[in-house]
């Protein structure tokens, strides 16, 4: 088993990294802590097959679970909570001026005017839904409202318009869809 | 933990208290009790069944101070007192009964023979026990549903040796790092969220995510009493008992420095953190064996095996019966 304190460092070295590479893939703070956390929470399940026999290595590992979870969460529109559940873990939440924070330091501003280029490529519904919450930063429930969908729905679509754009997005999320 | 965002340091330091209760092989609340093998005597602690008084009426007398270690607490005391016979009997029960995975019929055996060690502070309760060369202890209160999880200290790794006669060993609890000393409920639990005052914020993250630590060791001949200094001033006694010393605080920092009495001297070693996780790992401050050290030569050694396997590490108890 690696060392309990070693997963510890583990967090405390990437815990950050994991958080923006999540905000940068789901435009939405809350989700991407939620993701971080789940991500976390299942590598701390994993812990004791872990081999420290380098650090590239297990940082690798642990982004293959988060590619994992992002995958999940395109796919679902819901970010996945079984581990963090088991643990009894609760995800803090984000006050307004942290989301600030956490975007900013994710370059969300940039990414969101390469976003607004793309959108063409989406279908009517799906472009509709990224502009609401994307773009316009709408919260769900206003974006269902304006959707005339349910707020589950319109997460799913945008979740699903982001997975489209993937590519367009980052090129190297290429390679994490095809790996999820 | 040193995270830039307050989110990521806040869910961090719940990674932390979670590696306290559940150890990554250990996951499952029901596996919590699986025994180990060790090449020297077999000894494990259950820590189990502490309530503290955590119920509304007892929240509202907490006061809080200006840090986590300043806290003022009702039903809590930094100085023990003698457990009586109804008492221990009482306590017996409850510890006896706090478990019911594996290792329920060992820990029922176990409390239902005469501790080595009891005390109580406040409306705690704490006994320890020592039964086929395993080592337990539990902590019962007014909450039933605050039990602590099974400690097993020394699946994280420990030689420990008996104490010289003016002497203590660094605290089983909390010598070893993560997992050691922790006292909490066995599986956390979601804080309170709705019309949370302040005070009740602080406690609900406390029950949560663990509340309490202890202090376990054994103590030499000539050792008379022995506290616990933090850095906020405040200085918790232990009971010293049958050879053994034993003490809990309801907050989640690690003393700086030790106190041990003898017939002709007082002695204060300081101890150190050690390791990423900076509260939960202490050493001896002072070279164990030293002069005017208080610490018996007692060694820590991390549980880390790169080959992935399970951990198996030696752990013998001298001075063990009363």
């Amino acid at each position: 088993m690696a060392p309990p304190d070693a997963f510890i460092d583990l967090y405390e070295r990437n815990a950050e990294p994991v958080l923006l590479y999540f905000i940068r893939r789901t435009f939405d703070a809350d989700v991407a802590l939620d993701l971080t956390g789940e991500t976390f929470a299942q590598a701390w399940r994993g812990w004791r097959r872990v081999r420290l026999d380098s650090i590239e290595e297990v940082q690798g590992w642990l982004f293959t679970i988060a590619r994992r979870q992002l995958g999940h969460y395109l796919r679902r529109g819901a970010v996945e909570r079984r581990a963090l559940d088991q643990l009894g873990l609760m995800v803090p939440e984000l006050a307004d001026d942290e989301i600030a924070e956490i975007e900013d330091a994710a370059g969300l501003d940039n990414l969101r005017s390469a976003l607004v280029a793309e959108l063409k490529k989406l279908n009517n519904d799906q472009r509709r839904a990224l502009q609401l919450r994307i773009v316009e930063e709408l919260p769900y429930q206003e974006v269902a409202r304006q959707l005339e969908v349910t707020e589950p729905t319109a997460r799913a679509r945008v979740s699903r318009a982001l997975r489209a754009l993937a590519t367009s997005i980052e090129p190297e999320f290429a390679d994490e869809r095809s790996k999820s | 933990m040193n995270q830039r965002f307050r989110v990521l340091q806040e869910l961090g330091d719940q990674f932390e208290q979670v590696m306290a209760t559940t150890p990554s092989r250990t996951v499952h609340p029901s596996r919590t009790w699986t025994r180990f093998s060790w090449t020297g005597r077999k000894v494990w602690t259950a820590v189990g069944a502490l309530s503290v008084a955590l119920s509304a009426g007892i929240v509202a007398t907490v006061l809080l101070l200006s840090s986590s270690a300043s806290v003022a607490y009702a039903d809590w005391s930094p100085d023990p007192l003698p457990a009586s016979a109804s008492t221990i009997a009482s306590a017996s029960t409850t510890c006896a009964n706090a478990f019911t995975g594996t290792g329920a019929t060992a820990n029922q055996r176990a409390f239902s023979q005469q501790p080595v060690l009891a005390e109580t502070r406040g409306v705690s309760t704490a006994l320890i026990e020592i039964s086929d060369g395993d080592l337990y202890s539990c902590v019962t209160g007014r909450n039933p549903q605050l039990q602590s999880p099974a400690i097993k200290i020394s699946d994280y790794g420990a030689t420990v040796q008996a104490p010289g006669a003016n002497q203590i060993t660094v605290p089983y609890g909390l010598q070893s790092g993560v997992g050691g000393g922790y006292i909490g409920p066995e599986v956390p639990r979601p804080p309170r969220s709705a019309s949370q005052t302040e005070v009740l914020d602080y406690l609900a993250v406390r029950e949560s995510h663990g509340f309490g630590r202890n202090a376990l060791g054994q103590a030499g001949s000539d050792v008379k009493a022995v506290s616990f200094i933090f850095a906020d001033g405040q200085s918790v006694s232990a009971t010293l008992q049958n050879g053994w010393y034993f003490a809990w605080w309801p907050w989640l920092t690690n003393p700086i420095s030790a106190t041990v009495t003898t017939a002709s001297a007082t002695l204060s070693s300081p101890v150190e953190s050690q390791g990423p996780i900076t509260r939960k790992s202490i050493v001896a401050g002072c070279q164990p064996d030293a002069a005017g050290c208080v610490f018996a030569n007692t060694t820590s050694t991390p549980a880390a095996t790169p080959s992935g396997a399970p951990s198996r590490t030696t752990s013998t108890v001298t001075n063990a019966a009363p």
